[in-house]
């Protein structure tokens, strides 16, 4: 055994004494299994996910601040920092008994979706709110980005720089208790009563929220700013109007589909009845990853000249295709979107990453 | 069907949330992680307790769904791909903690596949051919993502550190 493996081992083994307690693991699992139930059986009809749309509280105007509109609505998507009271992800590549992988269907499912291609009709909106600058020291310039509506990340200049989010709620933010400390300080943003919050167990992370005039809520999260910085921060935003640029563009996509996440290196689209943001589960999904499935030396496909591959996985397959080294375009598609090989072929050819996107990690 | 669920939970969580951990470097993200594979095994736990491997099972699933093809980006792990830590060349006596916290740095740059493996190797200690099945793809490829991912840490680590940490000896 070389040093190096040594040296992980022991790193390892030091490090899993660091992992959470298992405290009242039961009972929440049973807890989600419980919910898990209930949804399989709320989501077994299209009418009823449309309910759920309803359901979640969809203003049908909000105002910020004197005048602005945004586009659309929160929905109700998962918050930033309740991860684990969100909603469940998929399962895709649950591993089943040899005679059981057939039966699991994809979860949730939506209604077959028929695939015609067509030019893009989707339009970019912008984030109708921008921060000052130099108000959080290392905070890189803002980019509008888009889960179910417009948001604002700052990225991380580097590693371990701030990063601040800031986001519209239709409703009042709400927190997994174990995800931030116990109680929460009031503090004034232009103004206005606002709530501050601090991660749990020496996270980095703060959220601070208020009600605006208009009637929605705006979320601030950031990972890295002390309170006060934070407060500064949220003073600062005015009116006005961040572009949204994506990291892709395309020559064809499916007709009917619509533009529901824009992030810095994926694009997701989403079929008219899944509800708006905060899942990959049943989107169509264009992302640059830097890592891979498989040997690209291998793949047997070819895409505008390129190693390519179709992978076929529970509730879906994926068409990886490989543009230089550390850099693929995947797009995924689930079961419920019927589309041929060729065409997924087709949009892939068709599709150009804009200058400066960096890959992520899937 | 509901006790010996609550029993493998009760006795074999903790050892899941290790597990969990190592995998995804981030406490809250294990527990949900764990949470979110027993809730849908609590499921079927009937057919997969039949076919024995129940932890085998369950511990696939944690690495399948943790490098899951269906990719979802919060905001607590949405990140561009790391810079790799800068390293400098410490001679200290505390080189031993510095050299594991900066393998656990490294971790969080590597792949999920690779740091799968790595944690399925030098943690599980299992061997390649059951980390292939566990991941569902061959040994050989088993060996070339421990390959890499090690190659990336021995690339970037301070050998001298290395070399005090293992062998107590001062560079």
């Amino acid at each position: 055994m070389s040093e190096i493996d040594l040296l992980l081992r022991e790193t390892l083994q030091d490090q899993a004494e660091e992992a959470p307690g298992a405290n009242g693991l039961l009972t929440r699992v049973q807890a989600r299994s419980r919910r898990l139930r209930r949804r399989r059986a709320g989501l077994a009809g299209a009418g009823i996910a449309a309910a759920v749309l309803v359901a979640s509280g969809t203003p049908a105007a909000v105002h910020l601040f004197a005048g602005s509109t945004p586009r659309g609505a929160d929905t109700g998507g998962p918050a930033n920092a309740t991860a684990s009271a969100g909603p469940s992800k998929t399962f895709a590549s649950e591993p089943a008994p040899p005679e059981d992988r057939e039966s699991i269907p994809p979860d949730p499912s939506y209604a077959p979706f028929p695939v015609r291609l067509g030019p893009p009709s989707y339009s970019l909106p912008g984030f109708p709110l921008v921060p000052a600058t130099n108000t959080v020291a290392g905070l890189a310039p803002p980019v509008a980005l888009m889960d179910g509506q417009p948001r604002l990340y700052h990225p991380p200049a580097g590693e371990g720089q701030p990063t601040i989010e800031v986001r519209f709620r239709a409703q009042k933010p709400a927190f997994d208790a174990r995800d931030v400390a116990p109680g929460g300080e009031q503090v004034l943003v232009r103004g206005i009563d606002a709530t501050m919050l601090v991660g749990s167990g020496g996270a980095a992370n703060r959220y601070l929220y208020w009600l605006d005039p208009s009637g929605a809520w705006i979320l601030v999260s950031a990972s890295g700013v002390d309170g006060p910085t934070l407060v500064k921060y949220a003073d600062s935003l005015r009116p006005g109007n961040i572009p949204m640029t994506a990291p892709f563009t395309f020559q064809t996509l499916p007709r009917g589909l619509e533009l529901d996440q824009v992030g810095p290196s994926d694009m997701v689209f989403r079929t008219p009845d899944a509800p708006p943001g905060g899942s990959y589960i049943g989107r169509f999904v264009v992302m640059l990853n830097t890592d891979v499935s498989g040997e690209p030396a291998t793949w047997p496909l070819r895409v505008d000249g390129r190693p390519a591959s179709i992978i076929q996985q529970d509730g879906g397959r994926s068409l990886q295709v490989l543009l230089s080294e550390g850099r693929h375009l995947v797009i995924q598609v689930p079961a419920n979107i019927l589309i041929s090989d060729e065409d997924l072929k087709q949009i892939a050819a068709g599709t150009t990453v804009a200058d400066g996107v960096v890959g992520a990690r899937g | 069907v509901a006790d010996s669920f609550n029993d493998f939970v009760v006795n074999r969580g903790q050892a899941l949330l290790r597990f969990a951990y190592l995998l995804t470097g981030d406490r809250h993200l294990a527990e949900d992680l764990v949470q979110e594979v027993l809730a849908r095994v609590h499921q079927r736990w009937e057919r997969i307790e039949r076919n024995e491997g129940a932890e085998f099972y369950v511990r696939t699933a944690l690495v399948r769904q943790h490098i899951s093809w269906w990719r979802r980006m919060s905001f607590r792990n949405e990140r561009p791909v790391a810079e790799v830590p800068d390293t400098t060349d410490r001679r200290s006596a505390e080189q031993t903690l510095a050299a594991r916290a900066e393998i656990w740095q490294l971790l969080a740059t590597l792949p999920r596949r690779q740091r799968a493996v790595l944690v399925l190797r030098f943690y599980e200690d299992l061997p390649d051919d059951e980390i292939a099945t566990l991941l569902g793809c061959s040994a050989i490829n088993v060996r070339v993502l421990a390959s890499r991912a090690l190659a990336r840490l021995r690339a970037t680590l301070v050998r001298p550190t290395v070399t005090t940490n293992i062998e107590g000896t001062t560079t």
